[in-house]
Order: C-alpha cells, then structure tokens, then sequence
C-alpha cells in the first residue's frame, strides 16, 4: 500500500474506537483503493485523500454520536451555574479575604492586600471554574437530566402574564454569600473556637464559649445552614415563588433562628469569665440575648410573611388572564 | 447569513434522511462501498464516498445490515446487504417518506394554483 494512503488510514482510525479500529481500516483501504481504479500515481492518490476530507473529520462522521464535553441541552444550565458560582466564590473570597487581613495583628500596606485578594481571588475562580466544568462534563458523560422542569397543563396555566411571583435573582445570589461566608466562618470557629472571643485594647483576648462545650452546637449550626443554603440554590433555580418552595424557605428561615436563640440562651456553654464584662453579670447578659432573641425572631416573622404575600396574595394560579398589561 | 449558505444548509439537512433511504434501497443485493457509490451516482444521488463509507458502517452497527468479506478475488471488499430486520424497517421507511412526500406535492401544488 502506498505510504499516503497508510498514512490517512491510520490517522483517521486512531481517533476511533479501539474496537473499531482494524475493520474500519480494512474497508477503507478497500474502498481508497476503489476509488483509485488502475491509476495509483501519487497525483490520484493526492486528490483521492483530498476528496475524502481530514481524518479527524472522517472519523467523527463514523461515530455514532457526537461528542462534547458539555452538550448543547446543557450548556444554558452550566452557564448560568458557572457564572452564579463565580459570582458567590468572588464575594466569599473578598470578605474572608478582607476579615483575616483585618483580623492579622499587623496591617498590611494597600498593595499586598491588593495582590492577596487578587491572587486568593483568581485561584479560588481557577478551582470553581474547574470543579463546575468536571460536574457538568460528567452529568453529560453519565447522561444525566438537568432539564427537570415539568411541562404539563398545571404548568401552562401557572405561567403569569406579570411575574409578580418572581425571586429577584441578586437576592438569591446575596443569600447564596452571605451563607457561604457565614458557613466558613462557622468551620474557622469550629477548628479555632479562640477567635470567639472579647477583643479589648491592652488586654489579652478572652474567649466566649467553654471549647469542648461550644463544639458540637457549632457542627449543628453547620448543618442548619447547610440545608439554608440548599434552599437558596433551589430558590436560584427555580426562579419564582411556589407554595412548597415558601415552606422549605420559612421552615429555614425558622430552624436558623430557632438554633441562634437556642444557642444564645445555654448558659452552660459560656466561659464564665465572659460573663465579668458586664456590669450587672450574667443576668444582664441574659436580658441582652433575650432582647435579641425576640428582635431577631420578629424579623424572621416579617421577612416569612413578606414571602407568603408574594407567594399567596400578589397572584394566584389563573390569574394571569386579569393581571394589568405592562 | 447569505441566501446562498442557507439555501446549501436547508438542501443538506432536506438530503441527510433521504440519503439513508436511498442506501437501503440498494442495499436488497450485496453491494460494498465503491460499487454503491458508482450505483448511486449513475442514478444522479449525489453522495459523497466521505458520507457514504461511515453511514454504512453505523447502520451495520445498528443491526440493520449484515456483512461479509469477499476474499475471493485478488482485491478484499467487504459487501452489506440489507439484514430482515433492515429489510422491514426500509419498508417502513419507504412508505413513511412516500406518505409525505405525496402530502407535501399536494401542498406545494395547491399553493401553484392558488
């Protein structure tokens, strides 16, 4: 066979299947040699391999498939993820970025807290980036759904002329942070729980909470805010305000406040030297958390009921039909 | 977009079925590559040997031709033939693109006498 020919074969068989490869080889040598009839002069051979067009694009014509990292169907969603991911990394990065900077005893000039925020920043994205991509390459490797919105009559008819039921998307995106940052500071407290402490000039650093006890309240914390944060990545996805969805947010919106109260309340935790800086002594520090217990669960109360005014009352199913044209 | 380069797209994706179909018909008596090749192009089908050698190969992979080497000769070719269940699924496909294409004539003949 001439070396051309051998050449062409061999490259377009190699970007096959291994199965495949011997019997492709076969038949297309077979059919070049057809092709090329009496005249095996290297000017036919040359116009005869041209007219088949590049290896890499004959061997893809006899795959069954097409191939793609990421396929069409699900590169919208990986869009959107991907760029929602970055979004939260960079905000989380920057504040812990910023808080530890803050936290150091000497404060670094302007530049090196320039040049620490941008290269925790762009290694941070570099991981997202890459963990988002492998995610996705292998939700579509394994042909995994991510289309999972139904399409029925229920559905048509809960489409609104007016999306009043709408979650404003930089809303998620803020609680998406906001819980990834308190999520981190969580974990710091738990493998450092001396950070939590009174911080008084000219004095050394005085912890709040007895370590071994304030231990495992933090790890349930941890979990409460990792089923809010779940919440917040369904409430991203789905866009628009449901009667289950408005169930899942305020039942999180509540266990978080309920924890903190909880948490907040359970004298045995503290240190009690913490007590001594308040003049009236653990009764005043009592009265505070209690203040703060009930402050913070009327506007737990406000922000679920705002939710439920969106959710129920702004527009019901059917309604569309009435609602005002924009 | 220019006239020209959508009026090739849409002809491309118009030929993509009826090439397969045009395959299989030819395939009742065993024919290997080049010989359906030169059949085809006899009969003004326009395929290209680049098309033509994969698509055979995907639809033996499909199980809908079966395939021998004839090594009897100085040159091996290996020849397909429409299998049983190939041979049913033409039929199908056969009368599918008759059935439109009848109903399509009829569409394009109205609106000429309109």
């Amino acid at each position: 066979m001439h070396d051309l020919i051998e050449r062409y074969i061999n490259q377009t068989v190699k970007k096959l299947n291994p199965k495949d490869r011997e019997e492709v080889a076969k038949e297309l040598e077979a059919n070049i040699l057809d092709m090329l009839g009496p005249n095996e002069d290297e000017h036919t051979i040359e116009q005869t391999l041209l007219s088949l067009g590049s290896p890499s694009k004959l061997a893809d014509t006899y795959r069954l498939k097409r191939r793609y990292l990421i396929g069409p169907e699900t590169f919208d969603f990986y869009w959107m993820v991907l760029r929602i991911v970055c979004l939260v990394i960079t905000i989380v990065t920057t504040s812990l970025t910023l808080l530890t900077i803050f936290l150091s005893p000497q404060l670094p000039s302007v530049v090196d807290i320039i040049v620490k925020i941008v290269t925790t920043i762009f290694s941070a994205l570099s991981a997202s980036f890459l963990w988002v991509t492998i995610t996705f390459a292998l939700l579509d490797y394994f042909q995994v759904k991510t289309d999972t919105e139904a399409w029925d009559l229920k559905a048509l008819r809960s489409l609104e002329a007016v999306p009043t039921r709408l979650i404003k998307r930089t809303e998620s995106i803020v609680d998406l942070a906001g819980l990834s940052v308190f999520f981190v500071l969580l974990l710091a407290f738990y493998l450092r729980p001396q950070l939590l402490a009174v911080y008084r000039r000219g004095w050394e650093s005085m912890p709040v909470f007895i370590t071994g006890l304030v231990r495992p309240y933090l790890i349930g914390w941890m979990g409460v805010t990792l089923i809010t944060l779940s919440v917040a990545v369904i409430k991203l996805h789905q866009g628009n305000w449901t009667p289950i969805l408005f169930s899942l947010s305020a039942f999180c919106d509540l266990l978080g406040v309920l924890y903190f109260i909880f948490l907040i309340n359970r004298s045995e935790i503290y240190n009690p030297e913490f007590f001594s800086i308040f003049s009236g002594g653990m009764p005043t520090w009592q009265t505070i958390a209690k203040a703060a217990s009930i402050a913070l669960l009327l506007l737990t109360l406000v922000s679920i009921a705002d939710d439920a005014y969106s959710t129920f009352k702004r527009t019901r199913l059917n309604e569309s039909v009435q609602a005002p044209a924009r | 977009m220019e006239d020209d380069e959508i009026l090739t797209n849409l002809v491309t994706e118009l030929k993509r079925g009826n090439l397969t179909l045009s395959v299989l018909s030819q395939l009742k008596t065993p024919q290997y590559g080049y010989s359906l090749l030169q059949i085809l192009s006899e009969k003004q089908i326009a395929i290209e040997a680049n098309t033509l050698y994969p698509l055979l190969r995907r639809l033996e992979t499909q199980g809908l031709l079966e395939s021998t080497w004839n090594t009897a000769e100085p040159r091996p070719r290996k020849f397909y033939r429409l299998n049983e269940r190939g041979n049913a699924l033409y039929e199908a496909l056969k009368s599918a693109w008759t059935e439109q294409y009848e109903r399509i004539r009829v569409l394009m003949e109205e609106e000429e006498h309109a």
